[in-house]
Order: C-alpha cells, then structure tokens, then sequence
C-alpha cells in the first residue's frame, strides 16, 4: 500500500473573505480509523466536504487514494459519507432505502447490511422518518457501508446519540473496520470516543490544522511537565511548549517532546487524548502545525 | 437510477393519472354532447333563416371553466414536478444521499431532467388534445380561438408552456435550493412571461392587418380573426372619450345615423390578425418557449454541476 | 467465551489491558491451552475499539509465547504463562475483595482504590529494588 488514503496539501476554502480552513496539510494512511477533533466551526464539515468532493478548494491540492475527487464512477463508488444532518428520504421505509442501495451501487452486499440492521433490531418495514435518532444514524451508515466503499467520511455521526446508541454505532463501525479495505475518517467534538476508536488523529482549531499524526505517537510525545518554579527558555528551545500554569512555587507546562529530556528534576506525567487536544486549543496562538508525527 | 425515479415519482404520476382519467371523461361526455346540439341547431337555424340569433350552451358553465382553468397547468407542472425534481432534494439535503450511493451527478441529473421534461411534454400534450377535441364545437360557435384565453389552451402552445414551466421550476430549484422561494420565483416567472407574450410579443410576431371603412360599412375582418383593436376615427384620431352625437346626425332628424357619421368622416378602424395565420403563430410561439425551456435547463444543468453542492 | 473489558480512564494503554486479561484467563484457568480466543471482530464489536488494538494485543501475546495465530481459522492459547497455581491466585483474589470491601466502606471510590492500589505496588517494587 503505497498511496496514503487521503493526502492534502496546503487545502483552503474561503467563502467571501473568511476562511473556513486555510493551509491543511495531512496525510491518512490506508486502514487507519482516524479521528478529525475541533469545536464547531473549526473547519470540521468543510474539510470533510472538499474531500468528498461535494465542495471545491480555494487552495492547495486533495488526493484520494491518489487522485483528486472527480464526478467519475470510481471515486463516487469509493467514497462514502455520511452528513451531519443524516439524510435519508423520511417517507421511505428502511426497506426501501436498502432496496435503494442494492439498485444504485454495483457493489453492494446486501446480506451482510441486512444482518447488520437485523441485530440492531431495526424494524424494516418502518418509515425512517419515526425511527429514533440512533436507528436513523445506524440505517444510514448501514447504507453508507454496504455500497463496500473503501474511504469513509462521517460528519459528527454520533453528536445527536445517547451512550448506548454511540456505543452501537462505533461497534458497527469498528467491526466493519476488522473486516478490512475500509480507511475511516470521523469527525467530532467528543474526544472521549474518539480516543478508543481511532488510530490516527487530525486536530482542527480556528480554521487551521494543529496537529495531525497516528495516536500512539501522539500519546508518546505529549507529556504535562511538573517541577519547581522556572524558567521555561531552554524547554522552549528544545521543545515546543504549548501551554504553561505558573503558581508561586510551581510550574506546569504541558508540552510536546521533539527529542529525549535530559533534564531529570522535571516529574513527568502521561496525557491523554483530551488533555492533549486542550492544551493545543488553550493557546492563545497555534504553535507551527506538525503535519505528521513520525508514524 | 431508473428504479429510483420510478420509487420517488410514483405518487405524483398516480395522481396526475387519476385526475386525467377524471377530466377525460367529463371532456368526452360533454364534448360529444355540445357537438350533437350544435349540430342540429344549425341544421334548424339553417332551414328557418335565424343562424344569427342562436343562443347556446348555456347551461355548460361548469365544463367550460374547467377547460378555461386548463391554462394552469403548465404552471402546476412547473410547480408540482419542476421545483421538487431537483430544487426540494436540494433543500432537504437527499441529494447528497444518492451522489454518495455511487451515482455521478452527472448521471443522477440528467436521468431527473430526462424524467421532468418527459413528463411535462406529455401531460401537456395530453390535455391540450383533449381540450383541443372539445373545442371544435365551441370554436366553430364562437370563432373565437385566437383571442388570448382561448389561444393558450388549445393547439400546441400548451405543450411549449408545459415545458418552459417545468424547466423554470428546475432552474429556480437548483439555483435557489429552496423550496419555497423556488416556488414563488417560478410563479412570478411563469405569470410575467405568458403576460408579457400575450400583450407585447404576440400581437406583434406577424404586423398586423388593418381594416378601414366608412362609419356605415362592416370591416372586412375574417371569422376567426384576432381583433387587437377597434376605433372609431375621425379624420385620422382616434375617439377615445365618449362619443357624443353631433346634432345633425341625431335619429330624430330622421334619415341613417351611420350614414350621417360617415359622411362627416367618422371611420372604423380595425387592427386585427388574420384567422389564417392561427397556426404561424401557435407554432412560432411554440419555438420561442421551448428555446426559452432549453436555456433553463442548461442553466439548471451548470448550477448543480459546477458549483459547490 | 473469554469477555472482555475497558477501562478508558485507567494509564494503561488499551492493548496492554487486553494482553493482561488473557493472561488473567489463562492464569485463573477460564481460558486453556487449545481454547480458541474471541476473533478481533467479536472482540471488536464487543468493545468497539480499533481493530489494529487487538491484532497489537494478539502479536504481544504471540511473542510471549502464550497464544498461536492459525491463519484464516483464528488465534489459540498455548500455555499458561508462569505465574502461582490457581489456587493461590483465587485466594489472593479473595484477600483483595475483602480489602476492597473495606476501603469502600471507608468511603473510597473506584478512582482512589485503583490510585492508592497502583501507588502501593510501585513503592513496594521501588523498595524491593532499593
């Protein structure tokens, strides 16, 4: 496998004057579950959109599986999405929408999404629109994995769901995941879920990327530092430091690791994803994106 | 995608049927009934010398407004079929279902433009044979089928109308991506061509003829014939207020009242277009709006491709 | 069938909680040499986590000599990792439920007892090294 998934390269999109994401450079690599985390507005939906190919960038270059997304058989039968408002034709029953997909994608496995919606205890001849929130999301990514795409996009899928629904639906997911040739990318502000399920991880914050890069390096290169009182110059130096407390006695400064630490008063403590996602959000200017983590 | 128009139209093409069926059998019923009646007024008016003072279908107001009100439907079908063919997936987002269920825009497009403009030719076509069938009797009666009202609604016009329509429904849905302003620019489109065409444009597609004659002639204007206008002119102006009758042509002077105005000079004047060049202009008429509905569709066609969805 | 569990909020990464519970089965006797364990995907569905977590927990496992993968039929449990006889690992389990009962009654929650527990064992291991 030596073409990455999706690959963009300073990707921008700017409606009127504002910038909705500007200078985007990431790379997912096949296989991967990747989360993209950012609070609303980050840029979220519009990425997600240039990469579908629903909307066009204002800069730089998007390849998937490496070709830019194009109105041809191949890409649509490769990509699936899911939006955030989860569109489905509310007067249809779930019937209809699986005779939908078996009619419209050459490619689809219809036992194996009916069994999926089966054990999820769906009733099929309902109309979708009094189905509940959950069952709604799980018909739609029922839809959008049984066309067997090999890129699959989710727009905040599990916003609107209560715990048992989100659980239930990240298990379909990661199940369909096991099976093989799928590249997940979702989105969303809970970073909680996001931490047990993906492998990969793109941090948004004000239109601009943060930090992209697999989640054990990430996990292995982000530590909160704890320590008497000092001076941070020589940690900024040889680190990049993202946020810092100070009270009298005390220092903390929270900080990404570009090399060994030689300095050994410092105690070291391990973050995890949602600490680490803060302290890049709580700066009050994006220190310079990494664009990939060595992975 | 044949299967998914089928699936999303099925309602809408049921309920067109049923109301076809419905309006057939009262056109054909009433239709055959009038030409009966006309039939053997004429062979009595024609024995007895009064064909002048034939009086009748006078208990047929219902069916005729019926028929009068077919001149809707052009703008239903740009309504019911023309914005919710493209403009309400596009508000309601199921667009973006099936252009990610592996089916191209491209494709997805044209099969919906396909279906509409079909549909819309069709149905047109089919309500405007049987209004047009039911018209002889009331045309031949009457002799009015040029005039404006009656125009519209017979010949082949309706089916350019059809057409137009449904292609500004489409233009306005897939550029607005509302509904509802979708709907009310449609209206507002549809309204303002049809009366712009049938005050300026369609007066004007051929210059018109003229008749002018002494005030106690009859103007030679076939039957049949579109009148634009009628004037009584006096030495080359037209008299636009009441006319007063100069004192001595009043009726108790004795002697002709028509004949006292026209040799005064007064004249009728009449612009008018002749009943032969009925069909020229259906079918000139029928050119311009399906041109008209070529470039909204093409317009449709680049405003879903081209930009952002 | 060996059922597993996952604790988010613990320090321990995802994979090793998995490799520990193997070894929890294969130590207590719930899972024997021969027995087949949970395919990535039950697992998978089960705790809805990421694939490539398991398959890293299977390969840990493998290296320790503890399980086989067979390909296309599944992963195996080979031995029994060296450790105390069941016997002793129930009673210690035993011993450790009535502590727990106790600090629960002290008012301790899961967090503090799962602190004070970690704390406990490292300052023991960091004396036994001294």
């Amino acid at each position: 496998m030596n073409e990455h998934a999706v690959e963009t390269s300073g990707l921008g999109k700017r409606f009127g004057s504002r910038w909705a994401l500007r200078d985007c450079s990431l790379n997912v690599p096949e296989g991967r579950i990747c989360g993209l985390i950012g609070a609303n507005g980050a840029g979220k939906t519009t990425l997600l959109r240039m990469l579908v190919g629903l909307s066009r960038p204002s800069a730089g270059e998007v390849k998937i599986f490496g070709q830019p997304p194009s109105d041809t058989e191949p890409f649509v039968r490769d990509v699936g999405y899911l939006a955030q408002e989860i569109p489905l034709y509310r007067r249809w029953t779930v019937a209809d929408h699986l005779t939908f997909g078996a009619r419209l994608n050459p490619d689809w496995d219809d036992d194996a999404t009916r069994e999926r919606l089966y054990r999820l205890r769906i009733p099929f001849e309902q109309r979708v629109g009094t189905l509940s929130g959950g069952q709604r999301t799980q018909v739609a990514l029922a839809l959008a994995l049984g066309k067997k795409p090999r890129l699959l996009l989710l727009d905040e899928p599990v916003a609107a769901l209560d715990p048992l629904a989100r659980r239930e639906f990240l298990a379909t997911l990661t199940a369909a995941v096991a099976d093989g040739n799928l590249t997940v990318i979702l989105s969303s502000h809970l970073v909680t879920d996001l931490e047990r399920v993906c492998d990969h991880v793109v941090v948004l914050n004000a239109a601009q990327l943060v930090i992209g890069g697999g989640l054990d390096q990430m996990l292995a290169s982000h530590y909160l530092l704890t320590g008497p009182s000092r001076d941070l110059g020589a940690l900024e130096r040889d680190h990049t430091l993202l946020r810092a407390e100070r009270t009298p006695r005390q220092v903390k400064a929270w900080v990404r690791l570009d090399g060994p630490l030689h300095d050994p008063t410092w105690e070291v403590t391990e973050l995890d994803l949602e600490e680490i996602v803060l302290a890049y959000m709580g700066q009050s200017s994006p220190a310079p994106a990494v664009a990939e983590v060595v992975s | 995608m044949t299967w998914l128009l089928w699936r999303q139209h099925r309602l809408q093409a049921a309920i067109a049927a049923a109301a076809y069926a419905a309006f057939l059998v009262a056109v054909l019923l009433t239709g055959w009934h009038m030409a009966d009646i006309y039939h053997s007024a004429l062979v009595t008016c024609r024995a007895n010398g009064t064909c002048d003072e034939l009086n009748l279908f006078q208990g047929y107001g219902a069916i005729v407004d019926v028929v009068n009100l077919t001149a809707a439907v052009p703008l239903l079908i740009g309504l019911f079929w023309g914005v919710t063919s493209v403009g309400r997936e596009m508000d309601t987002g199921t667009h973006v279902l099936a252009w990610t269920q592996s089916v191209t825009r491209r494709r997805w497009l044209a099969g919906k433009i396909g279906l509409l403009m079909a549909a819309a030719a069709v149905w047109g076509a089919a309500v405007t044979v049987a209004v047009t069938w039911w018209s002889k009797t009331p045309n031949s009666y009457y002799a009015d089928r040029f005039d404006p009202g009656k125009f519209m609604i017979q010949g082949i016009v309706p089916v350019g109308y059809a057409l137009f329509a449904a292609a500004l429904g489409l233009a306005a849905g897939a550029v607005i991506r509302r509904t509802l302003p979708a709907l009310a620019v449609t209206v507002v489109g549809y309204v303002a061509a049809q009366v712009t065409v049938s005050n300026w444009i369609r007066p004007h597609l051929a210059a018109p003829l003229v008749s002018d004659v002494p005030f106690d002639q009859q103007n030679a204007v076939p039957s049949g014939s579109w009148l634009l206008r009628q004037d009584i002119v006096l030495h080359g102006k037209a008299i636009t207020s009441a006319l007063s009758l100069p004192a001595q042509c009043a009726p108790d002077r004795g002697g002709n009242v028509r004949q006292c105005l026209a040799d005064l000079g007064y004249r009728y004047v009449v612009h008018y277009q002749p009943a032969s060049r009925y069909w020229p202009f259906q079918w000139v008429e029928f050119t311009g709006f399906v041109a008209l509905a070529a470039v909204l569709v093409t317009v449709a066609w680049f405003s879903v491709l081209r930009r952002d969805a | 069938m060996l059922r597993f569990h996952l604790s988010v909020h613990s320090n321990v990464p995802a994979y090793v909680q998995v490799v520990q519970q193997v070894r929890q089965a294969l130590l207590s006797g719930a899972l024997r040499p021969g027995d087949q364990l949970p395919t990535v995907k039950e697992v998978v569905t089960e705790l809805a986590i990421n694939p490539n977590t398991v398959l890293k927990a299977y390969r840990e496992l493998e290296r320790e000599g503890l399980v086989e993968g067979r390909q296309g039929v599944g992963t195996f449990a080979l031995r029994r990792p060296d450790g105390p006889p069941p016997g002793v690992q129930a009673a210690l389990g035993r011993s450790l439920a009535r502590w727990v009962a106790k600090a629960q009654e002290a008012g301790l929650d899961e967090t503090d007892m799962e602190s004070l527990l970690h704390a406990t064992v490292r300052a023991s291991v960091q004396a036994r090294t001294a």
